[in-house]
């Protein structure tokens, strides 16, 4: 599924979270959003799933602007996505097992027993074969993300949204999430898009990458261009770097007028 | 005009749609040929209602005897105390029992489907339904407000046999009046539309309960303590609801008769 985002723009009140934001995503491939807290990748990624209307702007599914679509148009391209929230968003009242089978329940009418060899697949397919009859307030951080991402490819959607997939989570699980994605988007030939801060997982799951800073895209290209780049404001960001173009320290005088307001 | 009353404007504007939507979804939706699943919705009567006979058990047998006490002091003076039954029997179908068990059921069931209901939308499984190109309204809300809409009624029902009980065992024992008397009086002076004034109110209550519940937990933002908020705005606002409906129908009916 080609997407394509024009001009984005998202408005809260007087204040911009996102500013003509405009970038491409061909079919098959993973692209990973990139940026500091607070930047708006989060909102972003809410705005190209529909769950949020841009204030400007358009978001082109294979031509179909999800802006102007009606909610029955929205489903029926939802019924072709899979998204994976950063809390996981797990229903507490079922089972593992059960939240995977959830959406293949609504809207595949299959047999029971089909269902259960699914929702096994799906469950061995993120490792977790065994875990189907536990809740998820019974599991691991790590294991709600693996589920949610089971849950997410239950129905074998064309597109895949993933919002900080391995945030706070430790570096032995954070990696194993990227293998994860890798293999599935890999095998799968699915469109990613994947929000992320930590640079590690986003070199090793990127086709490309956008770089989003105070709402604008400030650089845009493959995992490649990123690495070798001389730009301050990406080497600041992807070496973790407290001093340079992104302001994060200010001198006395500055910290002086923000406390006294003159 | 100022800002919080448009405000309040704009959040009643969002109850009506959103009641609306539960109304075309629960009701209309029948005509479409989309019914509501009806395993769900069984599954919240039994919730909702099962899990409140104790309670409603309870106060609704102490607020009989407690009636049986007032009005026999009274009607002591006039050597009448046999009409404690039949003033028990109509005070508790007509009034007391519709509302004393909506009052209950608006705090213990209201309240947890709020909390529920705000819990989903904070943990963002409501937007999870939503990207999963299902409605949260037709898989949350309906089975909640018509679960309510059935338990209510029966709950009432319930209540109020139970509070003639509460004031046949005050007749018994402390009136002397023979329990199978009490009962004969009590069943005499009630007419049909009693019965009626009374299911009628034990329906609209639920349906004030379901949707202020449902609209409260919908919306609720800002984590826990957005949860707490509208279990509480939940709770006041049903029983302000559920009072002044009761006011409206007891005049309607005051008049009309």
């Amino acid at each position: 599924m080609r997407i394509i985002v024009e001009n984005v723009e998202k408005q809260y009140g007087p204040r911009y979270v996102l500013r003509g934001v405009n970038f491409n995503v061909e079919p098959g491939e993973t692209l990973v959003i990139m940026g500091g807290s607070g930047c708006g990748k989060s909102t972003l990624l809410r705005v190209l799933c529909g769950i949020e209307k841009p204030t400007a702007g358009a978001v082109t599914y294979n031509g179909e602007d999800i802006v102007t679509l009606s909610e029955g148009g929205m489903d029926r391209l939802r019924k072709r996505w899979g998204f994976c929230f950063q809390g996981g968003a797990l229903f507490g009242s079922m089972t593992v097992g059960e939240n995977v089978a959830y959406p293949i329940r609504e809207h595949a009418l299959l047999d029971e027993k089909v269902i259960d060899i699914m929702v096994k697949m799906k469950l061995d397919m993120v490792g977790l074969t065994g875990f189907g009859d536990l809740y998820p307030s019974q599991i691991s951080g790590g294991m709600v993300k693996r589920v949610a991402l089971a849950r997410a490819m239950a129905l074998d959607p064309e597109v895949l949204f993933m919002d900080e997939p391995s945030a706070g989570l430790d570096p032995v699980m954070s990696a194993a999430i990227d293998q994860l994605i890798l293999d599935l988007t890999k095998k799968t030939k699915i469109t990613t898009i994947l929000v992320t801060h930590e640079m590690k997982s986003a070199f090793s799951v990127a086709d490309r990458m956008v770089l989003l800073h105070g709402g604008v895209v400030v650089a845009e290209g493959k995992p490649e261009t990123f690495r070798t780049t001389a730009d301050p404001l990406i080497r600041q960001f992807i070496d973790g770097l407290a001093d340079g173009p992104i302001p994060l320290r200010r001198n006395r005088d500055e910290y002086l007028k923000s406390m006294i307001g003159n | 005009m100022s800002s919080r009353f448009v405000e309040r404007v704009e959040r009643f504007g969002r109850f009506c749609t959103l009641s609306g939507d539960i109304f075309d979804r629960g009701v209309i939706g029948g005509f479409r040929g989309q019914f509501p699943r009806i395993s769900e919705i069984a599954r919240f009567v039994y919730r909702m209602g099962v899990g409140s006979v104790p309670i409603v058990a309870l106060i609704c047998t102490f607020i009989g005897m407690i009636l049986a006490m007032q009005t026999a002091y009274q009607l002591a003076k006039f050597g009448a105390t046999l009409y404690v039954a039949s003033l028990v029997s109509v005070s508790v179908v007509r009034e007391l029992g519709p509302l004393i068990t909506a009052i209950l059921v608006s705090g213990r069931v209201g309240a947890g489907v709020a909390a529920e209901l705000g819990t989903m939308a904070v943990s963002e499984e409501i937007t999870a339904l939503r990207m999963m190109a299902l409605n949260p309204v037709r898989i949350l809300l309906v089975p909640r407000a018509a679960g309510l809409v059935i338990a209510l009624p029966i709950l009432t029902l319930i209540g109020d046999a139970v509070a003639i009980l509460g004031g046949l065992i005050i007749g018994w024992g402390y009136l002397h009046i023979p329990p199978q008397l009490f009962y004969k009086v009590a069943v005499e002076g009630l007419v049909m539309k009693d019965f009626l004034t009374g299911f009628v109110k034990s329906v609209i209550f639920a349906v004030l309960i379901g949707l202020i519940a449902c609209y409260k937990g919908y919306s609720v933002r800002g984590g826990a303590v957005g949860v707490g908020t509208a279990t509480t705005e939940t709770v006041v606002v049903s029983i302000v609801a559920i009072i002044m409906a009761d006011l409206l129908f007891t005049a309607l009916f005051y008049f009309a008769a």
